[in-house]
């Protein structure tokens, strides 16, 4: 099956449409995250419509490069002006920045292109190896478990976003009563519609992703600071230094921090900004020189940018076996997929494996077209950090307009979309994730149609989930992601509590 | 004027939910005994929502964050100015419109340069419709 699919895949990808597509997609998400405020989330979210017309296979390319390409990039800003471009790339500046900053920059951004390259392709390897066994034991699930891991899916992400977990479950269960907006699937009657004729297909996703992460993201660029005014260090048009010599100092590292990132992006929610944090402190025990890194550590560069770029392929484990986001790209993904006909999940691996393929093969040219452009070009997109800003925020703006009207030709959605937008922009300013009510948008329809298929096709009510132990047990993790980290939010808060009346008592 | 942002937010999420619960009432009963119908999933949401708000304003009442109240009506200005281009582009066309909605949006976000401006003002609109119309082929000149 490994070869044949292989074979297919293989197929699929080099048409030079596709190979196009892909080279784009690199080139877009290159500017996308060397743009500070910029990440593969809001790239895919503007793109999505824009590949409206396009083949599946050509969509998905210039997709998956973007998304590729932006979460490598942002190391570049990390590097040249000490401002993570994604927050993928945080844990980039410790040492990227140190090296720029002894003028060694053209070494640092060698390092960078080289673990990203290298990290992206075992990531990929691991999704390969991890996406097939998962939608195999997929293939047993029903109604009850979907609901399950639906249900799993929205909790996890509620309860990993920063600030309070209270707040990350209150957006997503909004979320998730913005998905009951519309036809009901099951009576066909209207709910929540009033009367207006443009919800009746319910809240359109396309417009909602672009408003809750470009729109708010324009509007959090031209009224927060992010970074302006830096000094951008300038390196050769072609800046790749890398010896033999350093690239036996990173190699172990970078294996480390790959196979850290594989493993981390698999588990959903964690992302690409955790396991660029978690590769680079895992590198530092295992390094024979711990005490170098955050002064300039070539081993702390390579572990972080391993690591994140790692995470990029295996985050789409979930979401290929399952047909479950586990993160906001991979959320964003989805919904470009659904709008090509695609839905992910066990059934893509039995009746669409060619393109599940290649998607594999997909990541991996990208990877490789990533490469070139971190070793010819990287002058030129060093140039793009210092693009004036409010150029970008109207270009976002523009293309935020276009995308939210072109998928169904309708004004409403771009109304709609501005209006998340400066929903998602409150949000933000009081430190709420938009990551959690963007999953719930997306996975809400699936949660509740399958809680109502089960409980129809059962006698036996709410209870059927005591005879379905795959659904149970992944309920009851739901449930505990949401208990565990409320009560130590509680505890943590009655002990702030504590301490201030001590303090006033004193 | 610092106003406690979380907790207007959370008026406005609350008063919002209210109204769902109360149009959720009107809703039709399930057509089979075994299903729910379609107000008990956003109805149960919903008064679950609202217990969560609860506890998250009594649980971190100290941490609660205090924004400025100009930078939300900057926001919400930007937003309208962007919908009232829209509604012009959607009267008079995108691509008469958007050249001026441009040229004035970037002197509003503060780029000084004329020239610069202009350019980008009228490049922009001209990428977007030969990507748009003719290499996507997806018509938003209708707009």
């Amino acid at each position: 099956m490994l070869i044949e699919g292989l074979i297919g895949g293989l197929d699929l990808l080099i048409q030079p449409s596709v190979l196009l597509a892909l080279f784009v997609g690199v080139t877009i998400g290159m500017a996308f995250g060397v743009t500070p405020g910029l990440d593969a989330t809001s790239g895919t979210a503007l793109l999505v419509s824009a590949t409206y017309a396009l083949s599946t296979e050509v969509a998905l390319a210039v997709l998956i490069g973007l998304y590729t390409a932006a979460t490598y990039a942002g190391s570049i800003t990390a590097i040249t002006i000490g401002v993570p471009g994604t927050p993928a790339s945080a844990a980039t500046v410790l040492d990227g920045y140190e090296l720029t900053k002894k003028g060694e920059l053209d070494s640092a951004l060698s390092i960078s292109i080289t673990a990203s390259v290298i990290g992206g392709l075992i990531g990929t390897v691991a999704l390969v190896f991890l996406a097939l066994p998962l939608a195999d034991l997929a293939l047993a699930f029903g109604a009850p478990e979907y609901f399950a891991l639906g249900v799993l899916g929205v909790a996890i992400i509620a309860s990993l976003v920063k600030g309070s977990i209270l707040s990350g479950f209150v957006v997503a269960l909004f979320g998730l009563i913005l998905t009951t907006v519309g036809i009901d699937p099951l009576t066909g009657f209207p709910r929540f519609t009033f009367n207006n004729i443009n919800l009746i297909e319910g809240i359109p996703y396309i417009p909602a992703l672009v408003g809750l992460f470009a729109v708010s993201e324009a509007l959090s660029l031209l009224f927060d600071d992010n970074g302006d005014g830096r000094v951008v260090a300038k390196p050769k048009l072609f800046a790749f230094t890398l010896s033999a010599k350093v690239f036996r100092h990173i190699f172990r590292v970078t294996m480390i921090g790959s196979v850290l990132g594989s493993f981390l992006g698999a588990l959903p929610a964690v992302g690409a900004a955790a396991a660029n944090w978690i590769g680079y402190n895992e590198a530092k025990r295992f390094s024979h020189n711990p005490e170098r890194f955050g002064k300039g550590s070539y081993e702390g560069l390579a572990a972080a940018e391993s690591s994140n770029n790692a995470t990029v392929s295996s985050a789409l484990v979930p979401l290929l076996a399952l047909g479950i986001p586990g993160s906001a790209t991979a959320a964003v993904l989805l919904g470009a997929m659904l709008l090509h006909g695609v839905t992910p999940g066990p059934s893509l691996f039995t009746q669409q494996l060619d393109l599940v393929y290649f998607i594999f093969l997909a990541l991996g040219g990208a990877n490789v077209f990533m490469a070139i452009f971190g070793v010819f070009g990287v002058g030129f997109w060093v140039k793009m950090v210092q693009m004036p800003k409010p150029f970008i925020v109207v270009t976002i703006l523009t293309l935020s307009v276009v995308g939210s009207f072109s998928v169904r030709s309708n004004v409403f959605d771009i109304y709609l979309a501005l209006g998340l937008g400066l929903f998602g922009y409150v949000l933000r300013r009081v430190g709420i994730s938009v990551v959690p009510i963007v999953l719930a948008i997306v996975l809400g329809g699936l949660i509740e149609e399958n809680l109502r298929r089960a409980l129809i096709a059962s006698n036996d009510g709410i209870s059927l989930f005591l005879d379905r132990p795959i659904a149970l047990g992944v309920l009851i993790f739901a449930c505990l992601t949401f208990i565990i980290p409320f009560v130590q939010n509680f505890r943590s808060s009655d002990l702030d509590h504590f301490h201030d009346n001590t303090k006033e008592q004193e | 004027m610092m106003i406690p942002l979380t907790l207007v937010l959370y008026a406005g999420l609350a008063a919002l939910t209210i109204l769902l619960l109360v149009t959720a009432g009107s809703f039709p009963e399930a057509l089979s005994g075994r299903d729910i119908g379609p107000a008990a999933f956003p109805a149960s949401l919903a008064v679950l929502m609202l217990v969560l708000m609860a506890c998250d304003v009594v649980i971190s009442r100290r941490q609660l964050k205090r924004v400025h109240v100009k930078v939300i009506l900057q926001a919400g200005s930007t937003a309208l100015l962007v919908a009232l281009a829209v509604w012009c582009a959607a009267h008079w066309g995108f691509f008469y419109v958007l050249p001026f909605a441009l040229f004035v949006g970037l002197r509003l976000a503060g780029s000084k340069s004329w020239l610069a401006n202009g350019i980008f003002s009228v490049v922009l609109p001209l990428a977007l419709w030969v990507l748009f119309d003719y290499v996507l082929l997806i018509p938003i000149a209708t707009l």
